[in-house]
């Protein structure tokens, strides 16, 4: 799932997924064409919006890991 | 019309990077909300936009005036809250306005701390020291003091820490007033409700700008999907 080209993130949570996409609007057929593709079956689908601090934290442990690679 | 713009805006303190590489521009009557953790640079870019301190590389211009040269006429243009209110405390809330009122070419002073006193909810407490008031009402008075003058551009370094939730609710609808005014405010927070609130964009900065959009752009830019 995560070497899709528009998947940022994947966690399984039982039997759901939770799927960070770049440009969710356009790339959520994608997705669900290449879990059906793949032999998966999706039952329902929903958005889910990021709050400002979700964000603000991913970009803070975006910056820690190209900090901590770029010393390394 | 923007009028803040910076190019590669940096300051280093000897070895330490505080502000790397700053480029970004700020429309005039827009609320920017500057984000980042403590020692992110975000007071260091205020300090530096602000013409407190020079900065070690790269260029700046405020309301037309570069922050590097043309620092005196700059701040007749520009006012600024900090974290610590910086008023006499033995001075009434008038004496205090009118004692900052006089290093700007206002014509009637009287009235004009007249008007902010008022609009900052402080009239009854006019002859009242200073250092008697509470931590909001001090800051409602500081911010009085940065907007005497009626600046263009207003910096505000986290202007609602430290206070009580009402104080910081009275601050931030004061600001919201200030926004409706036209002024353009440059506020930094650690308040992510806060910024989402007031500002028209959100720059987050960690030594270097991470990211600058609205806080709805933000957070479309990565949004998932759940499935079942």
């Amino acid at each position: 799932m995560k070497e899709l080209p528009f998947v940022q993130d994947a966690k399984e949570e039982g039997s759901r997924l939770s799927v960070e996409l770049i440009d969710s609007e356009r790339n959520r057929p994608e997705l669900v064409r290449a879990i059906v593709e793949a032999g998966g079956k999706v039952i329902t689908v929903s958005e889910e919006q990021y709050t400002l601090e979700q964000v603000y934290l991913r970009l803070m442990n975006e910056e820690k890991v190209s900090d901590t690679q770029a010393h390394s | 019309m923007v009028i803040i713009e910076t190019s590669g805006l940096s300051r280093r303190f000897r070895d330490v990077i505080a502000v790397d590489d700053l480029t970004m521009a700020v429309e005039s009557g827009e609320v920017l909300g500057f984000l980042g953790p403590n020692g992110a640079g975000k007071t260091t870019t205020i300090r530096m936009l602000a013409g407190i301190i020079r900065p070690t590389g790269g260029e700046a211009i405020v309301a037309g005036y570069r922050i590097d040269r043309d620092v005196e006429k700059m701040h007749e243009v520009i006012g600024m809250l900090t974290e610590t209110p910086g008023l006499y405390g033995r001075l009434s809330a008038r004496r205090n306005l009118e004692y900052f009122a006089g290093f700007y070419p206002i014509d009637d002073v009287s009235a004009r701390v007249e008007k902010y006193l008022k609009s900052m909810g402080l009239w009854e407490r006019r002859e009242d020291r200073a250092g008697t008031f509470s931590k909001g009402m001090k800051q409602r008075l500081a911010l009085a003091r940065a907007l005497i003058h009626e600046p263009k551009v207003l910096f505000l370094d986290e202007p609602t820490s430290g206070l009580d939730p009402e104080a910081a609710s009275e601050v931030r609808q004061l600001i919201s007033r200030m926004r409706e005014g036209g002024c353009t405010i440059f506020l930094s927070t650690h308040n992510l409700g806060e910024a989402e609130m007031l500002c028209n964009r959100i720059a987050v900065i960690q030594t270097r700008l991470l990211a600058l959009d609205t806080a709805e752009s933000l957070r479309g830019a990565s949004s998932g999907a759940r499935l079942s």
